[in-house]
C-alpha cells in the first residue's frame, strides 16, 4: 500500500454568505488547496465531493469555475458525514494506487436552505412524527448521560465555551465572540437540558484537499493513516445513550485501518453539533474513560494545553456547520495544527484524529460516522 | 384508565419544535416489560421516573406516558 499525504490545503471561511454560491465558493477552496499542493488542474486525476442541500452535482458545479474537466467525480452525500466520508473515499484510492492526485472538496450553502438556525429532519420516521427533532434527539442523550453519571450540567456548558473561545482566533470561524458558561446556561432553551448556545449554527463554506503519494509530496506534508466508516444502529431496548455505537465502530475501524493504538492520540476535531456530541464521542473513540468527559472538560483537560485539546479550531459550535463542508473542514483545521499553523497552536502534536456523525434517522444512531487519523510524519518514522 | 407500567430511560422538553407540533412538549423513551418506547409524556418527565403507557389514539405512536397513577 502507498502511503498517503495532504498535499495541500484550502478553505473559505465559513460564515453566512446568502450571496455566495457553493460553484462560488467551492471553486475557491479548489484554487486555494491547488496552490497550496504547487499542483495544476491538470495534474488532477480524480474527485470527491461531499454536499448535502445543494441538489446536486456540487462538484462539476464548483469545478466549472476551474479548469477541472473531463476526470472521475463522484458526488456524495451522507448527511453531516458527507466531506469526511468523500475524504475516506479520496484515501483509500490513492493509497491503493488507484489514482495518484485526488481532490477532495467538501461545499454547502446552509444558511438560506433552512428556515430555523438549526438542521431539522425531514423523514416520516415514527419518531419525527412525534416531533422528535435533531436537537431532541441529542438530548436524550444528554438527559441520559448526566443522570448516570451524575454529571454536572455547567459541563455541557463548558464544552460550548471552551469552542467558543476557539473561535476568537480562527479567522475562518463564523462565530468570534467568547461566551460564559452563565451565558451559554442562560441562552433560551432549545431541547433540555441544551440551550441555544450549545447547539450549532448551519454556515455557508467550503473546504478542499489534494492527496497524493508521500513520496510525491513535500517530505513535511501530513500523512493520513487510515480512516473507518460505520452507517448506524437501531436504538432498540438495549441501546446505550450515554454511547455512541456508530462512533465507536467508526473509531475501531480507523484504528485498525492506521495501524496505531489510540493512546497516541494528541489532539482531535469531533462532531460538535451540539456539546453533549462532543462528550459522548470522545468516550466513544476511546480517547477518554466512559463517563469521565464532562469533568476533563471542566478540569480544562480538552483545552489547548491540557491533555487531550478538543476542537481547537472551534468546532461546529463557532465555525459554523456547513453541513457537506465540515467533514473537510476538520481534516483542514488539523492538518494545519499539525504542520505549525493553528490559530490555537498546540506545539509537538503528533497524532490527530477527526470524527463527524451524521443524523437524520431518528430510529438509528446516525447515518454515517467518519473517523480520520492523521500524523505529522516525525510522528510516524 | 389502565397502562403498562415503565421507567423512564430518557426525556427531553423540546422548546423549538417540528411544525404541527406546538411547543413546549415533552418526549420520553420509556423502558417497558422486554422494549424500549419512544412516547410523548403529558407534562414534563425525569429520568428514572415511574410512568404508566396508555392508549392515545392522537399520538404517532399510539401512546402517551402519563404520571397519573391509576394502571
Amino acid at each position: 500500500m502507498i502511503d498517503v499525504a495532504i498535499a495541500g490545503i484550502g478553505m473559505t471561511p465559513f460564515g453566512r454568505f446568502p450571496d455566495r454560491r457553493i460553484d462560488v465558493m467551492g471553486a475557491e477552496a479548489v484554487a486555494d488547496a491547488l496552490a497550496d499542493a504547487g499542483l495544476t488542474t491538470g495534474d488532477i486525476d480524480a474527485v470527491w465531493c461531499g454536499n448535502v442541500l445543494g441538489g446536486g452535482a456540487a462538484a462539476q458545479r464548483s469545478l466549472a469555475g476551474t479548469d477541472i474537466e473531463g476526470v472521475p467525480v463522484q458526488n456524495l452525500e451522507n448527511a453531516c458525514a458527507s466531506g469526511s466520508h468523500a475524504f475516506a473515499e479520496a484515501f483509500h484510492a490513492v493509497r491503493t494506487g488507484r489514482v495518484r492526485a485526488a481532490l477532495v472538496l467538501g461545499v454547502e450553502s446552509a444558511t438560506t436552505a433552512f428556515d430555523g438556525g438549526l438542521i431539522t429532519l425531514d423523514r416520516d420516521d415514527e419518531p419525527t412524527r412525534l416531533g422528535l427533532n435533531l436537537p431532541g434527539i441529542y438530548a436524550m442523550n444528554a438527559s441520559r448521560y448526566l443522570a448516570e453519571y451524575d454529571a454536572d450540567p455547567r459541563a455541557l456548558a463548558a464544552v460550548s465555551v471552551k469552542n467558543h473561545a476557539g473561535g476568537v482566533n480562527n479567522p475562518r470561524a463564523r462565530f468570534r465572540e467568547p461566551v460564559t458558561i452563565d451565558e451559554v446556561l442562560a441562552s433560551r432553551p432549545v431541547a433540555e437540558p441544551l440551550t441555544l448556545l450549545q447547539c450549532c449554527a448551519n454556515a455557508d463554506g467550503a473546504a478542499a484537499v489534494v492527496l497524493l503519494p508521500a513520496d510525491d509530496a513535500r517530505p513535511d506534508a501530513v500523512r493520513v493513516l487510515g480512516t473507518g466508516v460505520s452507517s448506524g444502529f437501531r436504538i432498540d431496548a438495549g441501546y446505550d445513550l450515554t454511547h455512541s455505537r456508530i462512533t465507536a465502530t467508526a473509531g475501531d475501524r480507523a484504528f485498525a485501518d492506521a495501524g496505531i493504538d489510540r493512546a497516541r492520540v494528541d489532539i482531535a476535531e469531533v462532531h460538535d453539533a451540539f456539546t453533549i456530541g462532543e462528550l459522548i464521542a470522545v468516550e466513544s473513540l476511546g480517547l477518554a474513560e466512559r463517563g469521565s468527559a464532562w469533568r476533563m472538560t471542566l478540569d480544562g483537560e480538552t483545552s489547548p494545553g491540557g491533555t487531550l485539546p478538543v476542537n481547537t479550531s472551534g468546532g461546529l459550535l463557532s465555525r459554523g456547520h456547513a453541513v457537506g463542508a465540515s467533514g473537510v473542514a476538520q481534516v483542514v483545521e488539523l492538518s494545519r495544527q499539525l504542520l505549525g499553523e493553528s490559530e490555537n497552536p498546540t506545539p509537538g502534536a503528533g497524532i490527530a484524529l477527526a470524527h463527524t456523525v451524521g443524523g437524520g434517522v431518528a430510529t438509528h444512531d446516525g447515518i454515517a460516522a467518519v473517523v480520520s487519523l492523521l500524523a505529522h510524519p516525525d510522528a510516524v518514522r | 384508565m389502565t397502562g403498562r407500567p415503565g421507567v423512564v430511560y430518557a426525556t427531553t422538553t423540546i422548546h423549538v419544535g417540528l411544525p404541527g407540533h406546538e411547543a413546549p412538549y415533552t418526549l420520553a423513551y420509556v423502558d417497558v416489560d422486554g422494549g424500549r418506547v419512544l412516547a410523548p409524556v403529558d407534562g414534563r418527565a425525569t429520568v428514572g421516573e415511574r410512568v404508566a403507557l396508555v392508549d392515545d389514539p392522537t399520538s404517532a405512536s399510539g401512546l402517551v406516558a402519563t404520571h397519573r397513577r391509576s394502571a
